[in-house]
């Protein structure tokens, strides 16, 4: 609805009737012009509407790009676990079979040229002599050589609970 | 000239009354000229018939589109949902890992590793012939059994070769068959050859439990398997808003033996070298912690035909088979004669060469003249009939009673599958000669593990503690549950323990048993040689030869025993005697584990040195390797510990004797 100048709609409005004394003292009034409205065009609203939906369009593709890359990258990791904890299985097996033995048996007589020994003497320390031999390692400390070597079964009760089976 | 003729315009259809324009003052808005209404009345009607034939055309196209859409959505709703969720929707079952089986230092014997299995779909299958020839030299497998499986009609799921390791796996993928598809499955992988088998048992191809602990545990080491369903596009990558559900496998707990790997092979070997020694047919030898009941060690070996190298069994025979043990069991009648106070400690008995009993007649092993004998004289040189007369003195009620006390009779709490419970004639079954045959051993047959039981009562002071093969549990979580310790009871008094426990030093020191002894030590033991049972009933096979088995049973160092083995030959050839056949290799034997334990001769404790290395315990156990756990680390010497009980049995006469 278009703006009428408010200049060209004065209406004569009945004035309340008002004492004779107060008359001289009516405040100097002026109508005042509305501020001016601006409106968008009906192209530029379609513009924006338009590009709005194309933005919003655009934002989902690009979010639905960054979930699929995601995904994938979620996939190559489940993936790459399995493959690890496959392969740390048969580590442990190539420990297990390296440790057998048997097998270091083989290797010492065959390899290494070691053979049994004829016979074992055994001695049988004097009381003396363990006293002695005590008292000289008594700055080793049972915790100290009790500690248990760095080795993959140590850390086993650990790998365990991660070791479920993965597609 | 061209004459045009110009056709007056068409009027406007005069679809609708058009209103008279209002008397305003401002200006029309459509500066449109206003057609004229009205038209010819047949052409409007042709033209709003077309219209109602294309809208009810189009309207009919929407009905059966709606008609078709309520069909799907309403009436075949759940099959077209069905069909298009098989599509994408993906069921994975996630196998469990089985459980692995540990020694008690935490070193694997038993484990399962994902490998792959080759399998095929029949129908998807281009060319069985090129693919048969292709897979054969890949998978070892016959040619013509690929072609049949690759042909099979009706199948959509055929086994090609299951459990290939990663390199065949590889070739397999390079071919890049139609049809051929991989599947990921675990394999048992016992590393240690056949170290412990008869022990630990074996699996059948889908990883089930036959044999050993693998079938007695397999409940607790077979997992709960899981599942992932989730949605994948055709190219089997997942759909990223799909459907997603996890119900994760259970792995299945891990066992943790109290077998020793070390010392289990040593034993094997100790046992295997014995056999060829002596030319026997197999054997049996058990290491265990008799205070504890944990059994370090398990061998049994076998020669099939009887030479050549032996093998491990398959079968744990020191559980599953009876032998008579022969003069091992006078160890038994000694306590229940000492505990029944049939006759004092000090006794001495006047022995013949020979005694009869019913219809039969028993000697002695070597002949001698009527003797009077101690009672450790009867047990150190084996006397047949000094224990007879014990034995007689018994009676066979109380005879029969102690046996089962020690364990005869019955299986042990093991309950190792298929373990024997032995062989006990029933009071009621005894003959006349039974009084005579029964207190030394033959016609009662037990298994090893029995017989060694049996023994450990003696070195624990006269209390019987059942036999232990699992130290501990390791859950999903990776937590160790460690079993409950063997429950034990009484079954002859301390007094009694250290009396027969002394008398059996003596059969290492100067009777039976003197190979068994081990150099700065004191052993208790005791020698067994029995005849074997035959075939046929008796004791003799068709050509009238006798054939034995030869047990020695001990413990070390007999002052505190923290030690016991057994050690059976069966059917030795170069010497018929448990002193010569068993009892050199329980010397070995027990010499090995007393430093693999680190266990110090009587009077000496150990410094804290550097130990042996030793795997750490799947559980954490710092120091496993110690199987008493009662050395403790100190910088004490301390006094030899001599037996708290006074023992007031005679030494023997020095007069060692072959047998048993």
């Amino acid at each position: 609805m278009a703006v009428v100048p408010a200049t060209r709609r004065s209406v004569a409005v009945p004035q309340p009737r008002r004492a004779p004394a107060t008359r001289e003292r009516r405040p100097q009034l002026r109508v005042v012009a509305e501020p001016r409205v601006r409106r968008l065009s009906l192209g530029a609203v379609t513009v924006l509407v338009v590009g709005g939906v194309f933005a919003v369009l655009f934002g989902l593709v690009v979010f639905h790009t960054v979930l699929l890359k995601n995904q994938q990258q979620l996939d190559h990791l489940d993936a790459q676990v399995t493959q690890e904890q496959a392969h740390y299985q048969q580590l442990r097996l190539q420990v297990a079979q390296l440790e057998a033995p048997q097998r270091i048996l083989d290797v010492a007589t065959t390899k290494l040229g070691m053979v049994p020994p004829a016979g074992t003497t055994y001695l049988t320390p004097a009381a003396s002599a363990a006293t002695s031999s005590a008292g000289a390692s008594q700055g080793t400390s049972p915790s100290d050589t009790a500690a248990p070597s760095d080795d993959g079964a140590s850390a086993w009760p650990q790998v365990k609970p991660y070791l479920g089976a993965a597609p | 000239m061209t004459t045009t003729t110009t056709r007056p315009p068409r009027p406007a259809p005069n679809r609708r009354k058009i209103a008279p324009a209002p008397s305003r003052s401002v200006p029309a808005r459509s500066r449109r000229p206003v057609r004229p209404s009205g038209g010819h009345p047949r052409t409007g009607v042709r033209t709003r018939n077309r219209v109602v034939g294309v809208l009810a055309f189009v309207v009919l196209l929407f009905a059966i589109v709606v008609g078709r859409m309520a069909q799907l959505q309403l009436f075949d709703r759940q099959r077209y949902t069905a069909l298009g969720a098989s599509q994408r929707v993906r069921p994975v079952v996630l196998p469990a890992e089985r459980g692995s089986l540990f020694d008690r230092n935490g070193a694997d014997l038993a484990l399962s590793v994902p490998q792959h299995t080759v399998w095929a779909d029949p129908r998807l299958v281009s060319d069985p012939q090129r693919e048969a020839d292709a897979l054969a030299p890949v998978l070892s497998v016959d040619r013509d059994v690929l072609l049949r499986a690759l042909t099979t009609p009706n199948k959509q799921f055929v086994y090609l070769a299951r459990q290939v390791d990663d390199t065949t796996t590889q070739k397999v993928k390079d071919l890049k068959l139609d049809g051929v598809e991989l599947l990921d499955e675990s394999k048992r992988f016992n590393p240690s050859g056949d170290l412990a088998r008869s022990v630990l048992g074996s699996v059948n191809i889908d990883n089930v439990g036959r044999a050993g602990l693998e079938q007695q545990y397999d409940g607790t080491m077979t997992g709960t398997p899981g599942q992932l369903v989730l949605e994948q596009d055709p190219n089997g990558r997942t759909i990223a808003e799909g459907e997603h559900h996890l119900t994760p496998a259970q792995p299945g707990d891990d066992l943790v033996l109290t077998v020793d790997t070390a010392m289990q092979f040593e034993t094997e070997r100790a046992l295997s070298d014995q056999i060829v020694k002596m030319g026997a047919k197999g054997g049996m030898a058990i290491v265990s912690n008799p205070k504890t009941g944990e059994i370090l060690a398990i061998a049994n070996m076998d020669r099939p035909n009887g030479t050549g190298t032996p093998v491990a069994s398959t079968n744990n025979r020191a559980l599953t088979t009876v032998f008579e043990p022969g003069s091992a069991s006078k160890v038994i009648t000694m306590a229940a004669a000492l505990e029944e106070g049939v006759v004092p400690p000090d006794a001495t008995l006047t022995v013949p060469d020979h005694l009869k009993v019913a219809d039969a007649t028993f000697t002695d092993h070597d002949p001698h003249p009527t003797e009077t004998m101690s009672l450790t004289d009867i047990l150190a040189n084996s006397s047949n009939i000094g224990t007879i007369m014990l034995g007689q003195k018994l009676g066979a009620e109380r005879i029969d009673s102690y046996q089962r006390k020690f364990g005869f009779g019955q299986t042990t709490a093991l309950n190792f599958p298929n373990e024997s419970a032995g062989l006990m004639l029933p009071l009621k079954s005894w003959s006349g000669t039974s009084i005579g045959t029964i207190p030394i051993g033959q016609g009662v047959a037990v298994t090893a593990t029995q017989m060694l039981d049996a023994f450990n009562v003696i070195a624990n002071g006269g209390v019987y503690v059942d036999p232990k093969l699992v130290l501990a549990t390791v859950g999903k979580d990776g937590t160790r549950h460690p079993t409950p310790p063997s429950s034990s009871h009484r079954v002859v008094s301390t007094q009694t323990a250290a009396e027969v426990r002394d008398m059996m030093e003596q059969v290492v020191i100067s009777g039976t048993g003197t190979q068994a002894a081990i150099d700065g030590y004191t052993v208790a033991g005791k020698t067994g040689t029995a005849r074997k049972p035959q075939p046929n009933g008796g004791y003799q096979d068709a050509a009238g030869n006798y054939h034995y088995v030869t047990t020695f049973a001990g413990f070390v160092p007999a002052e505190d025993p923290q030690l016991s083995a057994i050690v059976v030959l069966d059917e030795p050839t170069a010497t018929i005697f448990a002193s010569g056949a068993s009892a050199p290799v329980f010397s070995r034997i027990a010499s090995y584990a007393l430093r693999r334990f680190h266990i110090p001769p009587p009077g000496i404790t150990l410094a804290p040195t550097v130990p042996a290395p030793t795997h750490p315990n799947p559980a954490g156990a710092t120091q496993a390797n110690d199987v008493t756990g009662t050395v403790p680390p100190t910088t004490s010497t301390t006094v030899p510990p001599k037996s708290t009980t006074t023992s007031t049995t005679t030494p023997p006469k020095s007069k060692k004797k072959p047998g048993g």
